[in-house]
């Protein structure tokens, strides 16, 4: 199921003072099955597009389809979109509400005309999911857990519905790098269970060890868009739009700069490492 | 979308934009406490000229004043309605039941629903001249006197303050949990009046929960600052009143005057 | 709970007196069902107490006035005579009812706030655009009858609202031992 955004523009309160281009024709196509990150500066649009892809807003012009349908056509269900599509937004431990974490788990999945033994196995599944124990938490309050808790919970309560495409919006913000690496593994298991990712971070360490493809975003428009290791070979055009490539990279980069003659698509820790042993044993290092 | 809402307020350039809030607030009350006084037709005309005098320093524009009309109009009907129904009048057109239609009682309405349109008048010129948030600033001094009759006006300041900087937090915070909920299948909506208050329960309590938590990691901050009241807080300097400031107050007061013993 | 807390408290619910009214705005005309300005000044006088509540009730709605336009400056003295009784009457029941269970207490809070602040809303219009000329049986009843989903959804919603912020640990428990065994 993939989707395509087509000449999509956004702007925020047209006609008035406040009128602001947030994204300008851009076209991108994702396809099922990928894992792909989505990288900028503050204000240069990821959120609007995200959120574009989740028909949260509506496009100023253009269109936004998924398996070819327009969704934001009339005749689109919605219901079908909220089911296929899952987005989980910075600190989605706020939305939580209900008086047990089994309720809020459940909750979107009340829309879905399931029978509660469907409902229970799918809390079940998407607790056990993010690495809690169902039988113990199902009846505690979810507004009295901890900070780290909360957030999964609110995580189950979206995988709950088996999303086919599942967004994210700075998900690792604010956790300690244990739980950033174990939540990736997660997506990971997502992804390889064939669910498509689109995870927006400013993290380019995590986003070189488990995304394929880049999306740059800058002002409102696409700038780059391809594997991981093409979009960080260009250090120089990152700098200039304020973002990181990984530290691997940057590390090949320096050293490329010196005159080691180090490969230039090295993006992740273990291919530096291979690498480096690999020039140590041929001598090629200093 | 980190914006404060503005409400009417037309950025503009006129003589009424730059007056001191403090001043357009206290000229506000005084034109108030004038319409209240006027109950004759050369009153109103002279209403009348005063508001057309008002809009053209202002430079806002008819259509904007009177933009309200929509959004009253049955409500000043109503008004208007329940004034002639309901006005005891010894000489009754007709009368039925507890209901007395009368000459009286229509004037009664008219009056009744020119004020409101005179009050809306001035307060769509105040609003439109005035960004809330100086009239927010201007509302907490003006409030500063009562504290000769034992309101803590210097906490009632804080608050407004403080209630100020939280508005356009809140509204960013709102925004997203309504999308959050949206994209997991709310409808915030329902038939069923005790389903309508259940419908509403993901958009509300996680509202009420943020901005209370808000509230909390602030009030402890401020409490391990030593903050324990406004008492002692070195006061904000206030600009003073400006040459035009004065001027139009005194305008004003005088308007009021005339109004007040010549109609 | 301290009283600078009481005073932030009451910060964000005048805040909320602007915002919520602009949340309920995108819902279809929830606004004149929900009632939405109502629920932070009822909640403050219950959570606060009386002076903050009425503070509340008089500051919220003038700055929902100045930065949202909405409730009209026509609209505005009745709705903030209506408020300010809400705020301070929640706040005067709840501190003095004690019932052992907090069900028992926010509903007589609610009630009668809600009933005592509608009588004097009326009383007030009545004043304020007919002195003396309108029957003020005739003028009340109209008031609760159009007003009365309005009063059960409060009553629904408020003390949801209140036991979210228990659970949360926001506001102190208001009977510890009770609650637990629940």
């Amino acid at each position: 199921m993939p989707v395509e955004l087509d000449q999509v523009s956004y702007t925020y309160a047209p006609g008035t003072v406040f009128e602001a281009a947030a994204l300008d024709r851009v076209t991108v196509s994702i396809e099922d099955g990928e894992f792909v990150g989505i990288m900028g500066h503050t204000g240069c649009g990821k959120s609007t597009m995200i959120q574009l892809i989740a028909g949260l807003l509506v496009p100023s012009s253009g269109k936004v389809l998924l398996d070819g349908c327009d969704i934001n056509d009339g005749g689109y269900r919605r219901g079908e979109l909220r089911k296929r599509v899952g987005i989980v937004f910075q600190y989605p431990e706020y939305q939580l509400f209900e008086s047990t974490v089994e309720k809020d788990v459940a909750f979107g999945l009340k829309h879905l005309a399931l029978n509660s033994a469907e409902v229970r196995s799918r809390v079940a599944w998407a607790l056990e999911t993010v690495g809690l124990n169902y039988g113990e938490i199902c009846r505690e309050s979810s507004l009295g857990l901890s900070g780290g808790e909360k957030r999964k919970v609110a995580i189950a309560g979206v995988l709950a519905m088996k999303p086919q495409i599942l967004i994210l919006d700075e998900p690792i913000a604010g956790l300690d790098p244990v739980a950033r690496d174990s939540f990736m593994q997660l997506l990971d298991r997502l992804h390889n269970g064939g669910t498509t990712i689109i995870i927006v971070s400013h993290n380019a360490d995590i986003l070189g060890d488990f995304t394929r493809r880049i999306l740059v975003l800058n002002k409102g428009s696409l700038v780059m868009d391809g594997a991981v290791k093409d979009v960080f070979s260009d250090v120089a055009q990152m700098e200039a739009l304020n973002l990181d490539v990984s530290r691997p990279r940057k590390i090949a980069h320096l050293l490329g700069q010196r005159g080691v003659a180090i490969p230039q698509d090295i993006v992740r820790y273990e291919e530096l490492l291979t690498a480096l042993t690999h020039l140590k044993k041929s001598g090629g290092l200093p | 979308m980190n914006r404060m809402p503005i409400g009417q307020y037309i950025p503009g350039d006129s003589l009424i934009h730059h007056l001191d809030a403090r001043v357009k607030l206290i000229a506000f009350i005084l034109l108030i406490s004038t319409i209240i006084l006027t109950d004759s037709v050369p009153g109103y005309c002279s209403l009348m000229v005063l508001t057309a005098g008002l809009l053209f320093v202002s430079k806002v524009k008819l259509k904007t004043a009177l933009g309200f009309i929509q959004s009253l109009f049955l409500f000043l009907m109503v008004i208007f309605v329940m004034n002639t129904l309901f006005f005891d009048s010894a000489q009754p057109i007709c009368s039925w039941w507890i209901f007395h239609i009368s000459l009286g009682g229509m004037a009664q309405g008219a009056n009744v629903v020119l004020r409101v349109i005179f009050l809306m008048i001035f307060s769509s010129v105040l609003m439109a001249t005035t960004a809330p948030m100086e009239a927010a600033f201007a509302l907490k001094s003006l409030l500063r006197p009562l504290q000769y009759i034992r309101i803590p006006t210097e906490d009632l300041a804080i608050m407004i303050s403080v209630a100020v900087q939280f508005i356009p937090v809140l509204m960013e915070e709102t925004e997203m949990i309504r999308k959050a909920q949206t994209a997991r299948g709310a409808k915030f909506e329902s038939a069923r009046l005790r389903e309508k208050a259940a419908s509403v329960m993901p958009l509300v309590i996680p509202i009420f929960l943020g901005a209370f938590r808000r509230a909390d990691e602030l009030s402890l901050a401020m409490e391990a600052r030593g903050y324990r009241g406004g008492k002692n807080r070195t006061q904000n300097k206030q600009k003073p009143l400006r040459k035009q400031d004065i001027l139009a107050l005194l305008t004003a007061a005088a308007v009021c005057f005339i109004q007040a013993y010549a109609f | 709970m301290t009283n600078v807390k009481k005073s932030i408290f009451t910060a964000v619910c005048m805040a909320l007196c602007v915002v919520l009214p602009m949340a309920f705005h995108s819902v279809q005309n929830a606004g004149s069902i929900f009632l939405p300005i109502h629920i932070p000044v009822l909640l403050c006088g219950l959570l606060c107490g009386w002076s903050f509540g009425l503070a509340c009730g008089i500051i919220g709605p003038v700055l929902s006035s100045l930065f949202t336009g909405m409730p009209p400056i026509a609209y505005l003295p009745s709705m903030l005579v209506e408020l300010a009784a809400y705020g301070l009457i929640t706040g005067i029941i709840m501190s003095n009812v004690h019932t052992k269970r907090i069900y028992a207490d926010l509903y007589i809070s609610l009630i009668g706030a809600m009933l005592a602040g509608r009588v004097v809303a009326g009383i007030a219009k009545a004043l304020i655009f007919s002195p003396g000329h309108i029957t003020m049986a005739a003028w009340v009843t109209s008031y609760f009858v159009t007003s009365l989903p309005g009063i059960i959804i409060q009553i629904v919603l408020i003390p949801s609202i209140v036991f979210a912020l228990e659970r949360a640990k926001l506001i102190p428990v208001r009977y510890p031992q009770i609650s637990r065994n629940q």
